[in-house]
């Protein structure tokens, strides 16, 4: 290690430190941080204020045009949590083969340290279930026509969502955060529920607020509207913050059984697969049935596979006897 | 922490975030890790924190400075017709006091380390690898394995080549903060803030004070428009200043101090009874088993950190005197924020635009921001605008029109980017610019927010007006540069 020669000349500061890489923002502490939290660089910030300060509102409507892509994503500080375990370095690619380098955008970088983030920390645990989805989905052929007229569209992810709230009002630990360094569990009085919408940039996760006061008609509307605004990059920062369980649907893509990881710091979230008819053995013969599968991943350090099955189970009886929302939910 | 023996034997200790070092970087990185439930560890080898600036720096300086200002002010009253006798300084009592009022602070901070549960180890650590330290606590080896570490283990004096005798007679600022007498003659080497702060100190207690600057002026980084006031008001009291001096030899004689000169004004050798040298402070990045890490040491000692205070091992951080300039304790508290919050995993980055300076002499200086003489190094153009103090009521009521407000624009946007002031009580109104710069305040915000009168603050209001060519006190137009 070198050694450390003295200072020759008396210190007195030297000013303006975060000068002389150009410029100074111009914006105060607080908006400086919201653009760190949600990867906005404030030299992409044109300021509507006068002189060109830069506000909150400047900063988010700009994320919304990165997202749009709009203006070039920059690269900024992004540290990927790695589970303690060190990265190693990667050997050289082009010594093997011929290999082309492409930036990860700022919304690719937010999913793999989210990404990362729930992997490494949550030991996950994963149930799959066929449910009996047959008379469900006659109910939704028969109510679909409404859901249109009111300007949604019924799919089984919107009646699932209320199905969801209600299973999660009768399980309150899975609508739950853990506080482990208090060695607390958060249960959540409030059932907002994120839906995964796949968009043209990556996966992203608009939350649906307030799921147990709505009606399945009025989630269908509104499911449907975060869609849209998800699908053209018009998502703001708090149509993503603060959901208590996450949905995903893979099964449009032809995926029945998977894995889904969760939404730390959520420790449920319910996968769903492609139904399929199949034949089932009932009353002594066979009868052509929908069948549709589930997967839970739940967070092991709070929720035992036990209970995790138990919210499963419920989830299929209430698909089977929708007055058992009513009864219990 | 959990305890478990080791594989060396070491008494060990398992923590979340080990800080080292408890000064104002130190332990409030520490308070705020905890604050956020982390499981901390701080290490010091005094018995509770506080630092250099609390122990031997901020605090008492601060302490003597405010009984300098007395006496001087005692003096100074004789001018509207109130005289006092010459003062009679009880230096046993003075000192005293002024270590109650470090014991006061420090013991504060010793529970409330206990109430935030931070496990405190009196001692001193080495790394042993990057994810653990010893720690020799009463003669005993203490392992401290960690997630994190934060190294905030500050400055010392420098003493350079000629300078580095040792000599009962020669003393640094520690030894000046002790107090152990007050020299009829005494010299200064360095006219830095704290050659200043205790040259000014020694003054007013009755030594005659001599003060050596190696460069050509007092302040080196400070516009000179701001030191001007101070250095004659320091000169009329008495005090020497030998400019573009250098010291090339210190001699002790066994009842005084050779001290071999050469400079402009003056060549050969002069005879003092102490010597203080204040020319600098070195980081402590040595003796800390850095080398057993990838902690990358810079040329001039200082730790290499990123933005996030992050050093080269991804495991620790650096923060406060050891990392970087400027030396200033509020820099240290701010950096212990950005590395506990990096850790915590927030987006937290070091990005100030003003960092306050104050120099605490009468008059005191401040300045934040961008100052005038760094706009024309790095040729930035600017506007500035000045608010003279003789013009300020409020400063003739005090009988102190010596002082002056400047403020430095962005041309076009007229917004704040540097503010700079000398004058009584220059160290408080400095607030202002800061929150100004920070948030993006333009001139007409500052015109346009009312200011009490009659306060020195208004001289932050009516630098704008000058800016607006609207004083009512004061005509003048701003400088383009
Ligand atoms: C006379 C004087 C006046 C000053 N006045 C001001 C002022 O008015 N305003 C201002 O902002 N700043 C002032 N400063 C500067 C200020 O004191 C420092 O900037 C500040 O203390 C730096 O804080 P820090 O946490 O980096 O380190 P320090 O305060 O230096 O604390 C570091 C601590 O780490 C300990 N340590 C070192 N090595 C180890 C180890 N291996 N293991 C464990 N512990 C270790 C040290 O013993 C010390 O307690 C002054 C300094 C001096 C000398």
């Amino acid at each position: 290690m070198p050694a450390a020669p003295p200072l020759e000349a008396p210190v007195v500061a030297p000013v303006a430190a975060a000068l002389a890489g150009g410029p100074a923002p111009f914006a105060s502490p607080s908006v400086r941080r919201l653009a760190r939290e949600i990867g906005v660089d404030l030299k992409d910030v044109r300021g509507s204020g006068p002189g060109g300060r830069i506000s909150d509102d400047d900063v988010k409507r700009a994320a919304r045009d990165v997202r749009r892509g709009q203006a070039p994503p920059t690269p900024g500080p992004a540290a990927v949590p790695t589970g303690g375990i060190e990265v190693p370095p990667l050997p050289d690619f082009a010594q093997f083969g011929s290999v082309e380098r492409e930036p990860l955008t700022r919304f690719r970088r937010t999913v793999a340290r989210n990404m990362a983030t729930s992997w490494a920390i949550i030991p996950h645990v994963t149930l799959h279930r066929w449910v009996d989805v047959t008379e469900l989905d006659a109910l939704r052929q028969r109510y679909k026509q409404r859901a249109a007229d009111a300007g949604g569209n019924l799919t089984v992810t919107v009646i699932l969502l209320k199905i969801v709230a209600a299973a999660l009002k009768a399980h309150p630990r899975m609508n739950a955060s853990v506080d482990l360094e208090r060695g607390e569990l958060i249960l959540k009085r409030h059932y907002d529920i994120g839906v995964a919408v796949d968009t043209p940039r990556g996966l992203t996760v608009p939350v649906v607020r307030g799921v147990d006061d709505k009606n399945i008609i009025e989630l269908s509307v509104e499911l449907q509207a975060l869609a849209e605004k998800a699908r053209s990059g018009d998502l703001g920062v708090d149509d993503m913050r603060g959901g208590t369980f996450t949905l995903t649907n893979l099964g449009g893509m032809g995926i029945g059984e998977f894995t889904p990881i969760i939404n730390w710091p959520e420790v449920a979230v319910l996968g769903v697969g492609r139904a399929e008819r199949q034949a089932v053995w009932v009353n002594d013969r066979w009868e052509p049935r929908l069948r549709m599968p589930l997967s839970l991943s739940h967070d092991h350090r709070v929720i035992d596979g036990a209970d995790g099955a138990r919210f499963l189970t419920w989830i299929d009886e209430a698909i089977a006897e929708p007055l058992l929302i009513a009864l219990e939910g | 922490m959990t305890s478990a023996q080791s594989e060396t034997g070491a008494a060990g200790e398992r923590t979340r975030v080990a800080v080292i070092g408890a000064g104002p970087g130190g332990y409030p990185a520490a308070f705020l890790a905890a604050s956020m439930g982390m499981d901390v560890t701080l290490i010091d080898p005094e018995a509770k924190p506080g630092g250099v600036c609390l122990y031997r720096g901020c605090i008492p300086s601060k302490a003597l400075l405010h009984a300098a200002h007395v006496v001087e002010q005692a003096a100074a009253a004789a001018e509207f017709g109130v005289r006092f006798g010459p003062p009679a300084i009880d230096l046993d009592a003075l000192r005293g006091w002024k270590d109650r009022v470090v014991g006061r602070l420090t013991d504060g901070l010793g529970v409330l380390t206990r109430q935030r549960r931070v496990r405190y180890l009196q001692g001193r650590a080495r790394f042993v690898d990057a994810h653990s330290l010893h720690v020799r606590v009463d003669g005993e080896l203490v392992e401290v394995e960690f997630d994190y570490a934060i190294v905030a283990t500050g400055s010392q004096p420098a003493r350079p080549g000629p300078l580095a005798i040792d000599s009962p007679r020669v003393w640094d600022s520690t030894r000046a903060l002790e107090l152990p007498e007050v020299p009829p003659r005494l010299l200064v080497v360095g006219g830095g803030y704290i050659g200043l702060e205790l040259g000014s100190v020694y003054r007013a207690l009755g030594s005659q004070v001599t003060v050596v600057e190696m460069t050509q002026g007092l302040l080196p980084g400070a516009d000179r428009d701001l030191v001007t006031p101070l250095e004659k008001r320091l000169r009329a009291a008495g005090v020497e200043f030998l400019l573009g001096t250098r010291v090339a030899g210190l001699e002790d004689t066994g009842s005084a101090v050779r001290v071999d000169l050469s400079g402009a004004d003056v060549d050969g050798i002069r005879e003092v009874d102490r010597v203080l040298v204040a020319v600098g402070r070195s980081p402590n990045s040595r003796d800390l088993g850095l080398e057993h890490t990838a902690v990358q040491v810079g040329p001039r000692g200082f730790i290499e950190v990123d933005a996030q205070r992050r050093t080269a091992a991804p495991s620790i951080f650096a923060i406060g005197d050891v990392a970087s300039e400027p030396m200033l304790a509020h820099k240290a508290t701010h950096e212990a924020r950005v590395a506990v919050e990096t850790i915590a995993g927030q987006p937290s980055m070091w990005d100030p635009l003003a960092i306050p300076a104050v120099v605490f002499t009468d008059p005191e200086i401040a300045w934040c921001g961008l100052t005038e003489s760094e706009a024309r190094d790095r040729g930035v153009a600017i506007e500035v605008a000045a608010f003279p103090w003789g013009a300020s009521g409020r400063a003739t009521t005090l009988g102190r029109n010596e002082g002056l407000t400047k403020l430095v624009l962005e041309p076009g946007t007229e917004r704040v980017l540097g503010v700079g002031m000398v004058g009584a009580g220059a160290g408080e109104l400095i607030a202002e610019g800061v929150l100004a710069i920070e948030m993006g305040a333009r001139a007409t915000d500052l015109q346009l927010a009312i200011h009490a009168h009659p306060t020195l603050s208004e001289t932050v209001m009516e630098s704008a007006e000058v800016f607006f060519g609207q004083s009512p006190h004061f005509t003048s137009r701003p400088r383009r540069r």
